[in-house]
């Protein structure tokens, strides 16, 4: 008998985006829960019965009764879907804490929270759920250390389900909080050991894989957006796990060099085709090079005036693109007079960079450009 | 350009050709009164060169004289680089315009006015004739009457002129109206932002504020989440003690403590009530020993008393002897030594009565030398009273005073006077012949007195010569009874004043007189004497007779003392002082005899006193003595009767014994305390109740603090505090981004608008220089100091005076005003000549306003002007533009017939 499983973790929910603007925030927040029910869908689809969240399904401790019915609402619909949910480093189980509000309330019956570190068996099933719950968002011993020791019914699938950090990667050292011997599955017969904290998918070996979090949230994770169906057909063998696609929204990262207008037009090419739907991209663009006046304003009408407004979310990053105002730029405000003459001091303001106010002068040059180029089309 | 001559034809006042000739490089200066035509001169100037000739507009046909409505004719001479022109121009009636070229050529009708336009820069007037508009800088240098104060009126033709001028000077600094509208827009946008004095507005400040509310917002949150934080650990730790006190392990082992300690406590106490039962008896048995052998103590110490007191008596017996003794002696002496005293105290007052006796003696002696002198002085005086009484008595017996001499003396007077005129009248009759003979004369029967040699007749008198016969002379005298009269009356006056008082001649009387102020002398003399040796005193008045009565008293004192005295007669004086020296010593010698006694008698009187104390003392001493020893026998007598010495010794020894049996029983019984007593183990048994109802009280109190937390925790956790904070963080940070964001705004507003300022500033000074560095130096001549600000659109703005307070324009005096208005003209002028454009400076009637020390400087600027730029000025003031210099023109008749009117 195959046991189907759908593996996910750091939900997340609650979570606050700092940089966005209120609406995008809002999307977000919502495609974060959206997440859960293609997550119950998926189950569905792939006949898998149960939902394994391995900790963070709350961003925090302390939520709003909204925020903590939220993702409860989504998956109490999903009756024949059976949803494991486990504290994590963003929700410990603390005494009177978040979880002990949710049990004193009560949880819809399709939903098991694993708070203690022992063994739940699904005999039905034929697996058990060997949980290791964090009780702190810190702890310096392997809470898969218990599974060594814990017994179950000869026979019986084992499962693990951890939050926290493996080394083979990133830092050796075992004092990292939260860690996890990534070789817990020899040691405890697991057929299988669904973790969650890292935000990216990633297989750690065979049996030990990092679902990477349904929706993602920040423009550094690689691999987010996902979860994993897991087929486990015995506790000896490694267990098919196949990739799958949850998360909504794109975040990409730019890094771009602009220098004429030239390559502006390029950038905009390079944007726009980004995807076909571009209102589910979130962009971070890195701009660097030097350009004039009239490049600069040209990139501001058409980049972050024009373009941004396709994207779901567009953020310039733009401290390495430097003024370079040319001749023509201050002919272009005027050939003669004062305010030719104020062009000049701040021109040679902003390039003394031993002058603290240089980076506000080169502002100020572009300011004058497009403040006299406003007067100039007024004008005509 | 230089205008050379200008020549009218029935133009305006001007019926008949005149002319202005011979107009100078320089200041050149046209004097007449009102009336005489210069205003017209100066409407000539215009029209030749401004006014089109065909032109039918009303200030043309104003140009008609008034009556005979004839054709204005002007021509205009004025030489420009390339030499002389002249225009010439008839108005209204078959006008015509012509030109007259230095290179020969003849330009007629618009072509001539054209040429002129170019030459000259100035526009070509509208269908209503010539306007400020249309003459460009020439309105600016050609200043009408009445128009010369207040601020330039600059036409945009002029201003462009000045600008080209400035420009080529300075090149092009400003930037135009798009130039200027830029501050403009960056100032409006920077105002919606912050206040002029940089303080945040509108949207920014709200902001601010809002940034604000929203971080004291999240602190709130925060203090709220970590109250949380607290909340649950302290429910924690309270349950945690809650668990612990529930055991009910401690509680079991404190409550068998505390009842092991009530039972000891119970058996202690029967033991302790024991123990001071017994105590109670060795209190008991310790007395009554006290009581037994203090009665053996009593007995024993009655009998050393009475041992003690006999002695004492005996001692007191014998002290009284031994003082009764003592005392007798002292007796004795001290009676002698009174003896002595009393003998020393009689001599003394033998001794004083001796010194009285001799002073009174001495006194009568005094006295009786007193009486003695004092009767000396009262019969000197009684000799001078006397004396002077008799002399006052002689006075009184002469008749003759001061008032009848002169009486007399008068009387003598008349009558000699009398005599002389008689005299004087009388014949002379003179004898010479020896005496012999003539001492036998005889006048009128009487001989001639010795030495008489002449005799006066005055009646008949008969000389009779012995031995010759007589002589009779009759003297013829008038008035001879007359005077005879006078001289008999005079001496009857004499004689009766004689008479009066009794002198027989006036010799007589002064002597008497004499002899009367002697005696009234020697009476004063005398009264003088008497006085000094009688005067008067506290005692007596003045004169001998009181001093009698005085003396006369003395005498009775005297005879008093000496009845008192006993004496019959008294000694001398040095025999009585002597006895008083003799008697003072004696007296002297007695006291000291009677000290030497009273001495002698003070120490054995003393002891005597000491003795006769001593005496009563020793013996009360020795009676009281008696006294108490014969109570103390009868008392031991007494007691001896009642209880015997030796049974009071056998009672002491059963006392001991019972109280030493006593006391050993107690100490057994303290034995079986073992270490602990009543206090210690009451406090052991409070300690441990209080223990066990404390920690039911804990209990009790943790149960409902326990309650209170979680209901606590319910009502913190239900708002979300974590996703709360996130949300309000990011309402922070996106706020303070976008507070940044207007920050940076600001500071890029800031920055450009004060570089664009600061950049027109420096710009506008800079267009401007040229103007002002020619204006400074006149300016300094009449306003040393000051500078004056232009705005870049030329119109005069102000002075700033030396110490840099800037007046507006519109705020100068009238004069100064024209006066800077005039200065800046002449500037224009100046900047325009030398840039090779033509310029000619026409003031008409200007500088009226002007004082005399400002008149004086500004003709000394016209001149300096008039050195680079044709100057010409019309006045009406004749004295007081005396002192202008240049060249005086005169207003002539014009002989040509080329202005033919029409």
């Amino acid at each position: 008998m195959t046991i189907k499983l759908i593996h996910t973790s750091d939900w997340q929910i609650g979570k606050v985006y700092r940089f966005v603007d209120d609406g995008t925030m809002g999307l977000l927040q919502e495609a974060r829960l959206s997440a859960i029910t293609r997550l119950g869908e998926l189950a569905l689809e792939h006949g898998a019965g149960h939902v394994l969240v391995a900790g963070d399904v709350y961003d925090m401790e302390a939520l709003s009764p909204r925020s903590q019915n939220q993702p409860l609402e989504r998956m109490r619909k999903f009756e024949n879907v059976t949803w494991h949910l486990m504290p994590g480093n963003h929700d410990p189980h603390r005494p009177h804490g978040l979880w002990h509000q949710l049990m004193r309330r009560g949880v819809p019956d399709n939903v098991i929270v694993h708070l203690s570190s022992e063994p739940r068996l699904f005999a039905s099933d034929g697996f058990a759920v060997l949980p290791a719950p964090l009780q702190y968002r810190r702890t310096l011993q392997d809470p898969t250390a218990y599974m060594d020791e814990a017994e179950t019914t000869d026979g019986i699938i084992r499962i693990g389900l951890a939050h926290g950090t493996v080394t083979g990667f990133g830092s050796d050292d075992k004092d990292v909080p939260n860690y996890i011997n990534p070789n817990r599955p020899q040691s405890a017969g697991l057929a299988y050991l669904a973790l969650g904290d890292w935000h990216g998918q990633k297989r750690i070996n065979d049996k030990v894989w990092y679902s990477g979090t349904h929706e993602t949230d920040a423009f550094d994770v690689e691999g987010g957006g996902q979860a994993l169906l897991v087929e486990v057909r015995s506790a000896d063998s490694a267990p098919v796990v196949t990739p799958l696609k949850t998360g909504y929204y794109q975040w990409i990262t730019y890094r771009e060099q602009i220098n004429s207008c030239e390559d502006v037009d390029a950038l905009v090419a390079t944007l726009r085709g980004s995807g076909d739907d571009l209102s589910q991209i979130l962009v971070r663009l890195f701009v660097e090079g030097a350009v004039s006046l009239q490049d600069r304003q040209y990139f501001e009408e058409e980049i972050i005036d024009q373009v941004s407004a396709a994207f779901g979310y567009l953020r310039v990053e733009d401290t390495r693109l430097f003024p370079s105002p040319s001749e023509e730029d201050l002919d272009r405000i005027d050939r003669g007079g004062f305010v030719r003459t104020a062009a000049d001091v701040l021109k040679q303001k902003a390039e003394d960079m031993s002058d603290p106010e240089h980076e506000i002068a080169a502002l100020a040059l572009q300011r004058l450009y497009v403040e006299h180029m406003k007067l100039q089309t007024r004008s005509q | 350009m230089k205008i050379r001559s200008i020549a009218v034809n029935q133009f305006k006042k001007f019926t008949t050709p005149m002319c202005l000739d011979d107009i100078g490089d320089g200041l050149n200066v046209v004097v007449g009164p009102n009336e005489m035509g210069k205003s017209t001169l100066l409407d000539a100037l215009r029209a030749a060169l401004f006014e089109k000739y065909s032109s039918k507009a009303q200030p043309i046909t104003a140009l008609q004289n008034d009556r005979n409505q004839a054709a204005p004719v002007v021509e205009l001479a004025f030489e420009v680089d390339d030499g002389t022109y002249r225009i010439r121009k008839r108005f209204v009636k078959k006008p015509y315009a012509h030109l007259f070229c230095p290179d020969g050529r003849k330009l007629e009708g618009d072509e001539a006015e054209d040429t002129l336009r170019d030459l000259l820069g100035f526009d070509e007037p509208g269908k209503s004739g010539a306007k400020p508009e249309t003459l460009g800088m020439w309105n600016v240098l050609w200043v009408q009457q009445g128009q010369s104060f207040g601020a330039l009126d600059l036409p945009d033709s002029a201003r462009s002129n000045l600008h080209s001028a400035l420009e080529s000077e300075v090149g092009e600094v400003l930037g135009g109206r798009r130039g200027r509208a830029l501050p403009d827009a960056v100032d409006k946008q920077l105002s919606e932002l912050v206040t002029s004095t940089g303080r945040p507005r509108g949207d920014y400040k709200e902001l601010i504020d809002e940034v604000e509310t929203l971080r004291s917002e999240l602190e709130g949150l925060q203090s709220r989440r970590s109250d949380l934080s607290k909340t649950l650990e302290a429910l924690e730790a309270a349950q945690e003690t809650l668990a612990r006190l529930s055991s009910g392990e401690q509680d079991k082992k404190d409550k068998e403590e505390l009842d092991a300690a009530r039972s000891r406590h119970g058996e202690l106490a029967k033991l302790e009530s024991r123990i001071e039962a017994a105590t109670t008896d060795v209190e008991l048995k310790k007395r009554n020993l006290e009581q037994a052998e203090q009665a053996l103590a009593e007995r024993l110490t009655l009998k050393e008393q009475i041992t003690t007191d006999t002695e004492r008596v005996e001692a007191a017996k014998e002290k009284l002897d031994e003082v009764r003794e003592k005392d007798q002696e002292l007796r004795k002496q001290v009676d002698g030594l009174r003896k002595d005293a009393k003998k020393a105290e009689d001599a003394v007052a033998e001794a004083d009565k001796a010194v009285s006796m001799a002073r009174r003696v001495l006194t009568a002696v005094q006295r009786d030398g007193r009486i003695r002198e004092l009767q000396e002085r009262y019969e000197k005086a009684h000799e001078a009273e006397k004396k002077q009484r008799a002399a006052q008595k002689g006075a009184a017996a002469i008749l003759v005073t001061d008032e009848n001499i002169e009486e007399i003396r008068d009387a003598a007077k008349k009558l000699e006077i009398a005599r002389s005129r008689l005299s004087a009248a009388a014949t002379l009759v003179a004898f010479d012949m020896p005496s012999d003979r003539l001492s036998t004369i005889e006048i009128d029967g009487a001989a001639l007195a010795a030495g008489q040699v002449s005799v006066e007749a005055v009646e008949g008198t008969t000389i009779t010569i012995p031995d010759y016969g007589s002589i009779s002379v009759q003297p013829a005298i008038k008035d001879r009874d007359k005077l005879i009269a006078q001289q008999r009356d005079a001496n009857d006056a004499l004689k009766a004043a004689l008479e009066e008082c009794g002198a027989k001649s006036v010799d007589a009387a002064e002597e008497q007189l004499a002899k009367r102020e002697k005696l009234l002398r020697d009476a004063e003399l005398a009264r003088q004497e008497a006085e000094l040796h009688a005067p008067e005193t506290d005692d007596f008045e003045a004169g001998a007779e009181p001093l009698a009565d005085h003396i006369a008293g003395l005498r009775t004192i005297l005879e008093r003392e000496l009845s008192d005295l006993g004496i019959e007669s008294l000694p001398s004086e040095k025999e009585a002082d002597q006895a008083l020296a003799t008697a003072q010593e004696s007296a002297q010698e007695a006291r000291g005899t009677q000290a030497t006694a009273r001495a002698a008698l003070g120490g054995p009187e003393e002891e005597m006193g000491r003795v006769q104390t001593e005496l009563g003392s020793v013996k009360t001493r020795y009676d009281d003595g008696n006294e108490r020893l014969d109570k103390l026998k009868k008392g031991l007598t007494e007691a001896e009767k009642q209880v015997s010495d030796d049974d009071l010794e056998a009672c002491v020894t059963t006392s001991r014994k019972a109280l030493a049996d006593q006391e050993k029983h107690v100490s057994e019984l303290e034995g079986q305390r073992e270490g602990e007593t009543l206090p210690q183990l009451e406090a052991r048994i409070s300690r441990l109740e209080t223990a066990l109802q404390e920690r039911r009280d804990k209990r009790s109190d943790l149960k409902e603090k326990v309650v209170g937390l979680q209901s606590h925790i319910e009502a913190l956790e239900g708002a979300g505090l974590d996703e709360a904070i996130q949300q309000k963080a990011r309402e922070v940070e996106l706020a303070a981004d976008q507070l940044q964001r207007y920050e940076r705004e600001v500071s890029v507003l800031s920055l450009l608008l004060s570089t664009i300022r600061s950049a027109e500033t420096e710009a506008k000074e800079r267009y401007l220089s040229p103007v002002l560095k020619r204006v400074r130096p006149y300016l300094q001549l009449l306003f040393p100091g000051a500078e004056i600000a232009i705005d870049e659109n030329l119109h005069i703005m102000g002075v700033v005076r030396e110490n840099g307070y800037e007046e507006s324009f519109e705020h100068l005096s009238m004069g100064t005003q024209e006066q800077i208005a005039v200065l800046v003209r002449l500037a224009f002028a100046e900047m325009l000549v030398e840039q090779g454009q033509p310029a000619t400076v026409v003031l008409d009637d200007v500088l009226v306003f002007s004082d005399d020390r400002r008149m004086g400087r500004m003709f000394d600027i016209l001149n300096m002007v008039g050195q680079q730029v044709q100057i010409i000025v019309l006045t009406c003031r004749e004295q007081l533009f005396e002192g202008i210099g240049g060249r005086q023109l005169v207003l002539q008749p014009h002989s040509g017939a080329d202005l033919e009117s029409a």
